[in-house]
């Protein structure tokens, strides 16, 4: 179940993407759970004010589908079709630029043309892609863009549901044709490997930021061992020098040139044991592996005095879990930082020690935080008020009186990620609800960009400026909902 | 009669000036050293006491300790309830008295013990100090006594106030040791370090140990233990917007992004506005129109992370 924020910033993205109609079907699937199509229009007519028709009801369910906005099925095998509204895929339209950001930079501008059209047309057929992208690239070259994408999963096949629809019907009218027809494959954006791909960059951030460049391309070249698996599930595997540095030359081909490709090896090995000691992510191990019949011929054949039949190989892995946990930590200090300043940072790294975290009093902290007592004591109240820090009482006496109790604080992380989520999903709908304010405000001149006064024109400069302020407040947001869901 | 009052005084004097020389005399110790006269001697000690220019430290066996001059004439001039008062505070050391525990000790009227630690005060013999621990209670104590570490909150206190300026400046002299030095630093460095640089107090090697424990908590050090299981400090590496890592500078890594398109450090006011629970769209208090979003809209440079609306929570 969503909370009431999740599910307001999810009808509000509806609302402005696809209208008021989608927005109540939205707000009303996510609100009261999986329906039937007469009670979605029995819950819409109920709560909208201005009559919502039959047919307008049916055509916002199919621009849903269409987008993959709520699915369906049919729990009892009967043709009466349960719909369900997906909050994950609609508050992710909020990423669609950080996405399209992403495909350009790594794989160039055509390849996010296509993503482009992909998005805007929720599902979109073979021949419709590659004849809208036909003014970027000529037609070979972008079927074997579309292959490549669809192999680095930034787009996935799809069946189209019509044509299922349509199959289904056929059978049911004549079972002897169904043979012979065919589903046409349609494509859409991977949503989980999109993700996975930006909590990628994030890592190589903090890599970037907390050791250095070459070492985050590293580390952009040992995430690329990890991917999720058929169940959505993210996967590590268990990498060697040779494919590291395969995979870094496919990645990075400027490295590889004019160089000893020994030593680029030897380079990139330096660079993982060092990061193996600076981030918690990062495991090596030495693997006893069998030689293959024709590695150990070649081994004998340069060595003949070796005995065994075994080396130990070097390999190396990104602990996914704790990548998650590292990106989560760095965040919610940023957030506290931000929030609360270094002093309530640091309090709160202080209730988080020990394992299990301890519950402290507040001369205990002020002392070991070295915090003066009334700044100390706005600081934890303004926490326990925000929900950052949780308070128990213990009584000195049977009595439990309240003047006579020590009162302890404590972190509960879970508490803490649920206020947080919160907190950003607010901060993201007034950020909206703000930039449509300003959006007004500057459309006039927009509109007329051509023929503007002097005085004009800076308006309007400064306010593509606030908008553009606006829309990546939204993104910077948005990375704290990604690092929350990380998917471990 | 006046040649032996004047021998007398002369003898009086002789002995307070030999046990002014020493830390403390037993009545041996006078034996010795010419008084062998018993009855002379006590009689001597004993006009002594009564001028308060001797202290005893021991009744069995009589052990006692010249008093100074200048104080032997202030305690001349205290009533018998000042003295008291006085003998009190003497008592609770370096601990101090509080007025109430005055009060009970001696079993004097309030107003009594207050006129009289007044005048006490006034002589300079005793002083005033605030208790750390209970910030309305002031404790009294002897002039001349440094308050313990419960009373006086130990090195961080000046005053009774918590020292936050003196705290400051050690934090920053470890931060710019370990910014000077790469290497891992062990305490003994830090200390060596600080303690070229003066100030109000001399920290010790433990107090340097807290003083990192809060840079560890503020994510700027951390700390390893080596192999001989001492601890090293190493300052956390700044990131490109010289912060530990801020996840809202920038989206994708350097080597993705175009040269100079890195954007810089970015907080939302509304992740700690004040008035979070009463803004709602077209409300009296609305995103549309709120002044904290405005102020930071109309920041010049976004980088500028120093110029962010400030609030009070």
């Amino acid at each position: 179940m969503d909370s009431e924020s999740a599910i307001r910033v999810a009808a509000d993205i509806l609302e402005e993407q696809f209208g008021p109609v989608v927005a109540r079907v939205g707000h009303v699937l996510l609100q009261r759970g999986p329906l039937r199509f007469q009670e979605i229009l029995f819950y819409v007519q109920e709560t909208q004010q201005e009559a919502v028709e039959f047919p307008a009801l049916r055509n916002a369910m199919l621009v849903m589908l269409q987008h993959s906005l709520v699915s369906y099925q049919s729990p009892d095998e009967s043709y009466l079709q349960v719909y369900k509204a997906e909050s994950d895929e609609i508050l992710a339209r909020l990423r669609f630029p950080q996405y399209l950001e992403y495909v350009a930079a790594a794989k160039g501008e055509e390849a996010a043309e296509m993503l482009l059209l992909t998005l805007k047309y929720g599902r979109i057929s073979k021949a419709r892609l590659l004849k809208e992208a036909e003014a970027e690239m000529p037609p070979p070259e972008l079927e074997k863009l579309l292959q490549q994408l669809v192999k680095e999963r930034i787009l996935r096949p799809d069946f189209d549901p019509r044509a299922e629809e349509a199959r289904k019907r056929r059978r049911l009218e004549d079972s002897q044709d169904s043979k012979a027809e065919t589903t046409e494959v349609v494509y859409r954006y991977d949503r989980v490997n999109l993700n996975l791909c930006i909590c990628k960059n994030l890592l190589c951030r903090i890599v970037e930021e907390q050791v250095d460049e070459l070492a985050a391309q590293v580390m952009m070249t040992m995430l690329t061992s990890v991917g999720p698996d058929s169940n959505e599930r993210v996967m590590a595997n268990w990498v060697s020098i040779e494919s590291i540095h395969e995979r870094h030359l496919g990645l990075f081909p400027n490295s590889g040139r004019e160089r000893d490709p020994h030593r680029l090896r030897e380079k990139l090995r330096s660079k993982l044991d060092l990061l193996v000691n600076k981030v918690e992510f990062l495991r090596h191990r030495r693997q006893a592996t069998p030689l293959n019949e024709f590695t150990r011929l070649a081994d004998l054949a340069a060595r003949p005095a070796r005995d065994g039949h075994e080396e130990l190989r070097s390999e190396w892995i990104v602990d996914w879990a704790k990548a998650g946990d590292c990106l989560r930590s760095l965040t919610m200090s940023q957030l506290i930082r931000d929030r609360f300043g270094q002093v309530g940072l640091r309090i709160f790294n202080l209730l988080q020690e020990g394992d299990p975290p301890q519950k402290l009093e507040e001369n205990h902290i002020f002392n070991i935080c070295m915090i003066p007592l009334q700044e100390g004591r706005e600081i934890l109240q303004s926490m326990v008020k925000h929900s950052v820090l949780n308070l128990q009482q213990v009584a000195r006496n049977s009595d439990g009186a309240v003047a006579n109790s020590l009162w302890l604080y404590y972190v509960d992380m879970r508490r803490v990620w649920a206020s947080t989520e919160e907190l950003v999903l607010d901060a993201l709908l007034n950020l909206r609800t703000r930039f449509r304010s300003e959006n007004a405000r500057i459309m006039p001149l927009e509109s007329r960009a051509q023929s503007l006064t002097a005085k004009e024109r800076l308006l309007l400069k400064e306010g593509r400026r606030v908008e553009d302020l606006l829309e990546r407040g939204f993104l910077v947001l948005d990375s704290v909902l990604l690092a929350a869901k990380w998917n471990g | 009669m006046a040649s032996m009052a004047l021998v007398q005084v002369q003898n009086l004097e002789e002995m307070y000036n030999y046990i002014a020389e020493r830390p403390q005399v037993t009545m041996e110790d006078l034996e010795r050293a010419g008084w062998p006269d018993k009855t002379l001697r006590t009689n001597m000690a004993n006009q002594l006491l009564t001028q308060n220019r001797l202290e005893i430290l021991q009744a069995q066996p009589l052990i006692v300790r010249a008093v100074d001059k200048i104080l032997a004439e202030k305690l001349c001039r205290l009533d018998p309830q000042m003295r008291q008062v006085y003998q009190q505070i003497e008592k609770a050391g370096d601990k101090g008295a509080w007025s109430k525990s005055l009060k009970d000790q001696t079993k004097l009227q309030q107003h009594t013990i207050t006129k009289a630690t007044k005048e006490l005060i006034k002589l300079q013999l005793i002083k005033e100090v605030k208790s750390v621990h209970n910030r309305n209670r002031k404790v009294f104590m002897l002039y001349d006594l440094e308050p313990s570490k419960e009373v006086s909150g130990g090195t961080w206190y000046k005053d009774g106030e918590f020292n936050s300026s003196y705290v400051e400046t050690l934090r920053e002299h470890c931060l710019a040791f370990l910014a000077q030095h790469p290497r891992p630093a062990t305490q003994a460095d830090l200390h060596r370090y600080v303690m070229q640089h003066p100030g109000p107090q001399i920290p010790t090697e433990e107090d340097i140990l807290s003083i990192m424990k809060t840079l560890e908590l503020d994510e700027d050090v951390t700390s390893v233990r080596t192999a001989s299981g001492q601890k090293v400090f190493v300052k956390r590496r700044a990131g490109h917007f010289q912060r530990p890592f801020d996840i809202f500078a920038a989206r994708l890594p350097r080597f993705l992004q175009p040269a100079g398109e890195m954007e810089g450090s970015m907080v939302v006011p509304c992740l700690c506005c004040p008035l979070r629970n009463e803004c709602k769209a077209g409300g009296r208090v609305c995103p549309e129109k709120c002044e904290y979003l405005t102020r930071w809209l109309q920041r010049e440079e976004v980088s500028a992370a120093s110029e962010d609306v400030t609030m009070d929570w």
